[in-house]
């Protein structure tokens, strides 16, 4: 569908404001949310995203493409919420206790309710405590856990282990990520994931759950 | 060789000249500091204590970015630095009632401490996107004197020490991560795609600070400079922040322009110093034709900043100070590691000079005072010219190796 098209296109492009004058339009014409989300958000997304870890995309691009689809996704949320299209998991997310960077943990939620699932963005500075409480409030399937400081990552262990101990560990997938983690460091901690960047962050998020 | 002062051993590497030995800076320069985050991350208090001095001085902290502003010489001296800065007497940060600071004299940048950092929060610029915007904001009052005491300090370094002496300002920050520190990291990302127009209107009045506080700064003590310390930051962890093209366009010119506007202040051997974190091979062709002489702080770990690489491709035209990790090597290594880190660094960067030994950015919390010793005594002991050649794995390969990220959660952190 021509209209559909024109979003993916605007929305690889980090245009803000023509993605939501353009999914204004599709609406106007009963395009189905679902459609728009699918064949518009998602499929952009994943362009963006795979040049972003082959090194061809960089963060202006990720962020004004992630920002493009938080915008439309604004216009689709209420008729999402009225049909009976369940989201394909619910996220919880936030920077790491002590930590107030962002701009990681903010793409990987835009891009994850872009991709139709459910997320609760912490914020940052979030305790393990409130963490689990959300993972808990929200029957959370993933809970994402940023940090970009090497000092701060530490409370990452923190928090896997109080997900342990309230036995959930086999309930909520951890997915961790930053500038200083490693593989190495999400292995010795017990996560679920590890995800050097924002784009395969969401491809991590689909494998945990097992859903394409 | 004879022993050479410290200005002669740093100018010789600086040069892509074998000096009698690696120089090494600690306190010398941006990204060469030490942290100290009371109460729970004391680092310069605990390597005080850990070297025995017992009558140093209070740490007095900078407004922003937990740093001591001025660190013991006794300190300096033992880690064996060849480079000592002077920086502007600008007016402090206000602290608010509930704690928070204000600093006017940078533009308004808000200040708020979590965790372990006093970091910008708030952002007093984040709200605007017209010229109208910036035409109604408390801008600084460029005639504050910023002056009071550098001069006479610039004058006794350079005259009564044998430091290489380096002039720093955070004025050198403006625009760029001016623009990200007063209107959040993302804005500055974004506003060059979505408003490129408003973009380069803010980039133009920021610059316009900048300069009107370099001029005053490098305007006054420029001749008794041996550096000329700028910043920017180019680079993450995994590659740049934008693209060439976008670099080209939004970032280049600037920096262009500050340095023309230092560089009419230092003597003809005076070298541009230009500290830029994370991944910037990208941007290492443009910096070298803009004049850059001295890239800082290379940090070893980001993607393609390898020592090895860095050296092949352009050691012949550029000098690099930093490269000892501060990721994982230097707080999380064993003191054996960071000897064996710093004899694998000095091998991949320092033959045919053209490397200076620094830590890869400030020192942080998580870090043993025996450590940071450790290191900079390697540093000293390893350093004496001519450098064996490397052999064996990569010093990126060998940080890598050692899982040290696994090893932390039982390790001996004071974290």
């Amino acid at each position: 569908m021509e209209i559909i098209e024109e979003i993916y296109h605007k929305v690889v492009e980090g245009n803000v404001s023509e993605t939501e004058t353009l999914v204004k339009k599709a609406l106007n014409k009963k395009v189905a949310a679902q459609n728009i989300m699918n064949d518009g958000f998602i499929r952009a997304l994943n362009l963006v995203g795979e040049k972003f870890s082959a090194g061809e995309a960089f963060l202006t691009e990720m962020l004004t493409s992630a920002m493009s689809v938080k915008s439309g996704m604004e216009l689709l949320k209420p008729l999402l919420a009225k049909s009976d299209i369940k989201s394909k998991g619910t996220v919880v997310a936030g920077t790491v206790a002590g930590d107030i960077h962002d701009i990681g943990k903010n793409m990987v939620c835009m891009m994850l309710e872009g991709a139709g699932f459910k997320v609760i963005d912490l914020g940052v500075d979030v305790s393990g405590e409130k963490f689990l409480q959300a993972a808990k409030e929200n029957k959370a399937d993933i809970m994402v856990i940023s940090a970009l400081l090497s000092t701060t990552m530490r409370n990452m262990a923190e928090t896997v282990r109080l997900v342990s101990s309230a036995g959930l560990e086999h309930k909520v997938n951890v997915l961790i990520g930053g500038a200083p983690v490693t593989q190495d460091f999400a292995q010795a901690i017990g996560a679920d994931g590890y995800a050097p960047d924002a784009a395969q962050a969401i491809k991590k998020a689909r494998e945990l759950l097992h859903i394409s | 060789m004879a022993v050479m002062t410290r200005r002669e051993r740093v100018y010789a590497a600086a040069n892509h000249e074998e000096p009698d030995r690696v120089p090494i800076c600690f306190a010398g320069a941006a990204g060469t500091y030490i942290t100290e985050c009371p109460p729970d991350g004391r680092v310069c208090s605990q390597l005080y204590e850990y070297l025995g001095l017992k009558d140093a001085e209070p740490i007095q902290l900078t407004d922003a970015f937990s740093q001591p502003a001025k660190i013991d010489e006794r300190v300096v001296q033992r880690l064996h630095s060849d480079m000592a800065a002077v920086g502007p007497n600008a007016p402090r940060a206000i602290v608010e009632s509930d704690g928070t600071k204000t600093w006017p004299w940078f533009c308004g940048m808000r200040i708020r401490r979590t965790g372990y950092y006093d970091e910008p929060f708030d952002f007093p610029m984040r709200h605007m996107t017209t010229k109208e915007d910036i035409d109604a904001y408390p801008w600084p009052d460029l005639s504050v004197n910023i002056m009071d005491g550098v001069v006479e300090r610039a004058k006794y370094l350079h005259g009564k020490t044998d430091y290489f002496v380096v002039g720093r300002s955070i004025s050198t920050m403006l625009p760029f991560l001016g623009y990200a520190l007063l209107s959040g990291m993302d804005k500055w990302i974004t506003d060059m795609k979505i408003r490129p127009k408003f973009y380069r209107q803010l980039s133009e009045k920021l610059l316009e600070i900048g300069l009107a506080s370099n001029e005053q700064f490098f305007g006054g003590i420029g001749q008794y400079l041996d550096g000329a310390n700028i910043n920017d930051d180019l680079g993450t962890q995994v590659g740049p922040f934008m693209s060439h093209d976008d670099y080209l366009q939004f970032f280049k010119p600037y920096t262009v322009e500050i340095i023309k506007n230092i560089r009419k202040h230092l003597r003809p051997e005076a070298k541009i110093i230009l500290h830029c974190c994370g991944s910037v091979y990208y941007a290492i062709p443009d910096l070298i034709e803009i004049g850059v002489d001295i890239l800082n702080p290379v940090q070893p770990l980001a993607k393609n900043m390898e020592p090895w690489r860095l050296k092949k491709e352009f050691g012949d035209k550029l000098a690099f100070l930093g490269g000892f990790d501060i990721q994982q090597l230097l707080p999380l290594g064993t003191t054996d590691e960071i000897r064996e880190g710093a004899k694998k660094l000095i091998q991949e960067y320092a033959h045919g000079g053209g490397f200076i030994f620094a830590t890869s950015h400030n020192i942080e919390p998580d870090t043993p005072p025996e450590n940071i010793v450790a290191a900079f005594d390697a540093a000293c002991e390893n350093g004496k010219y001519p450098i064996s050649e490397a052999g064996g794995e990569t010093y990126v390969d060998f940080i890598k190796g050692l899982r040290l990220q696994s090893r932390q959660l039982g390790g001996n952190s004071p974290l």
